[in-house]
């Protein structure tokens, strides 16, 4: 059995509706091995190893400005390190990969 | 200011720099138990919380997120959405998560205050600030719900009293006493990790998912009004693990044995939530054994535990019996509230067609085998499977001793210890560890419910035990052949709503 990175993710809240659509989409764009399961009141979106999410990119998605620090408005919840969090972009991360 | 600061800038500028150190006083007085639990620090200030929320921030999104809550109460209501749900023995479930988690919530606040007060590092004191007021929120939001619940439902009219009374509460007291009165770091593994790290997510995330299926949007507001705070919690848990890990390697051995205890600890309260996933929605769109599956194994021991092996930390020393409990946890613990309900505040029910057929299909190597004849007894007569009065508890976590053996399903898994020439009993190997780690801090145990029946309060039986719960012998039992059912099916027929769920 090959043995693969484990996933890191969010769970995002699906009342936050387009934000919420064009945050998904960035992190499709920006990252390899994006899966995205959707339980309805929110939507799990993981990446293996490590997940980034650019403001540029989900403004681009969005088509208009976008604060990266209110992406706490709808992380209900999220697995792995928060290495990195400023105004431009956000990792989470597990170490050992 | 006239230049914009950056938002690293603007937290050390409004949170961390406001901490100074007393000239007055030993700082050792000031902080008296900062070095009782051996935990050794070097330079702690240099840790983050990744969140940095400064105060003006974190009061006006905890604001939007209060209003935006009530609002959607209002309209639940002027909707009739009670009448509306799918089945409203959903609402039984919700008491239970009424007893069992807003008290939590409210002991959750306090433990914080004691951590934050007690822990000088800035990042940890000024998180902990936000999450103490966090669970006050959660509690006060809770307490609302209720409120407005019990116009139309049994059981919660003197919710204080049921609160602080009712046998099954202990649980979760029991579970918040223990941190409390345990080192701030202690406390600090305990809630911030075990618990919100952990298992918060399978509370909030399938349990609104379900609500949002049986078409409880007022529950669903309150979960996600709830979880929307716990991604900051979580960082804390992680954040003050990680520091603890890495300031000094003798901080490992103590930091295992943290994790073996409130693992189990918080697994245990949890208990009542895989009733929450798999019994009480009519409709459930994930069950606990796959809920334990994604946010536990996957998510926690092949992530976060992989990456702690680097410090030496392995898994929890009963994580592979939460794993191998995970295909009968739901089905015993709703055995126990059935064997419990004439007793208890949110009652048990008789399972539908539908019920069955799901529960085999999601269980296909326990439920039939093992737990479907005894829901099946209750087929003709409710009340065929209750225990006489009040079941006997675990010296631990303070639930019955009803907990099969997953090895060997048909055998209770009750342990045996001694202790100053007395017998205690656990309901599994993980409370006997914990019991005996510390036997003299559970031996205290005195439960009400006991001593209730053993006279210390009054003579009159059941009556006087009903009073001092605070609800009527009425309040409780089975659900579909209460008066509640029965007002809530007259309630539809006001409104048209003659159509009954089958499951099909
Ligand atoms: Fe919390
Ligand atoms: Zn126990």
């Amino acid at each position: 059995m090959e043995t693969k990175a484990a996933y890191v993710g969010m769970d995002l809240d699906t009342s936050g509706g387009d934000v919420v659509e064009a945050i998904i989409e960035a992190v499709e764009r920006d990252n390899e091995g994006v899966v995205v399961e959707d339980f309805t009141v929110y939507k799990k979106v993981k990446a293996p190893g490590k997940l980034l999410v650019r403001r540029e990119t989900v403004e681009e998605c969005l088509g208009r400005e976008w604060e990266m620090d209110s992406l706490q408005l709808f992380m209900s919840s999220y697995f792995g390190f928060i290495s990195d969090w400023d105004e431009d972009q956000l990792i989470i991360h597990w170490e050992n990969v | 200011m006239a230049a914009r600061m950056g938002l690293k800038q603007k937290y050390h500028a409004m949170t961390r720099d406001l901490m100074w150190d007393s000239q007055e006083f030993d700082m050792k007085r000031v902080y008296p138990l900062i070095e009782k639990e051996g935990i050794i620090l070097k330079d702690p200030s240099r840790w983050e919380d990744p969140f940095r929320m400064a105060y003006n921030q974190y009061v006006k999104v905890q604001a939007e997120k209060d209003l935006l809550y009530h609002a959607v109460r209002n309209a639940f209501e002027a909707n009739e959405g009670h009448a509306k749900v799918v089945d409203a023995r959903w609402y039984e479930g919700v008491k239970a998560f009424a007893i069992a988690v807003q008290p939590a919530e409210y002991q959750a606040h306090r433990l914080m205050a004691y951590i934050g007060r007690n822990i000088p590092i800035e990042a940890i004191r000024f998180a902990t600030i936000n999450q103490c007021l966090d669970e006050l929120r959660h509690a006060q939001i809770e307490i609302k719900h209720y409120a407005h619940m019990s116009k139309k439902i049994d059981g919660l009219h003197a919710y204080a009293q049921t609160n602080e009374n009712l046998w099954f509460n202990t649980v979760t007291k029991s579970f918040f006493e223990d941190a409390l009165s345990a080192g701030p770091f202690e406390a600090l593994v305990a809630i911030a990790f075990s618990f919100e790290y952990v298992f918060t997510n399978i509370l909030f995330l399938p349990f609104a998912t379900s609500a949002a299926a049986v078409g409880d949007d007022n529950f669903v507001a309150v979960g996600k009004s709830v979880q929307s705070d716990e991604s900051r919690h979580m960082a804390l848990g992680m954040s003050a693990l990680k520091m603890l890990l890495e300031e000094d390697d003798r901080n490992v051995p103590i930091i295992q044995r943290w994790l073996d205890k409130w693992y189990w600890r918080a697994y245990r309260i949890f208990s009542v939530v895989a009733t929450l996933i798999d019994y009480y929605p009519r409709i459930r769109p994930i069950s606990w054994k796959r809920a334990f599956k994604t946010y536990v194994e996957d998510q926690v021991f092949e992530g976060l535990f992989k990456d702690f092996r680097k410090y030496g930390i392995r898994l929890p020393l009963h994580a592979e019996d939460s794993i191998k409990e995970k295909e009968h946890y739901s089905h015993a613990v709703m055995r126990i509230l059935n064997h419990a309900k004439h007793v208890n505040a949110f009652r048990g029910f008789r399972l539908h067609p539908d019920d069955y057929e799901w529960l085999s299909s999601e269980y296909p190597d326990t439920f039939e085998r093992y737990y479907a004849p005894f829901f099946r007894r209750m087929d003709d007569h409710v009340l065929a499977v209750a225990t006489p009065g009040i079941p006997a508890i675990c010296t631990v976590c303070q639930i019955p001793l009803e907990f099969p053996d997953p090895d060997n399903p048909t055998r209770f898994w009750t342990q045996y210890s001694e202790y100053n020439n007395k017998t205690y009993m656990t309901c599994s190997p993980g409370c006997k560890h914990i019991f005996e780690q510390e036997p003299h801090k559970y031996a205290q145990i005195w439960w009400p419910a006991e001593a209730y029946v053993s006279g210390e309060f009054g003579e009159n039986l059941p009556d006087d035990l009903f009073k001092y719960f605070g609800f009527a012998p009425e309040e409780a039992n089975e659900y579909y052949s209460s008066r509640d059912y029965e007002r809530w099916l007259q309630y539809r027929k006001q409104l048209g709503l003659d159509q009954i769920f089958t499951g099909r």
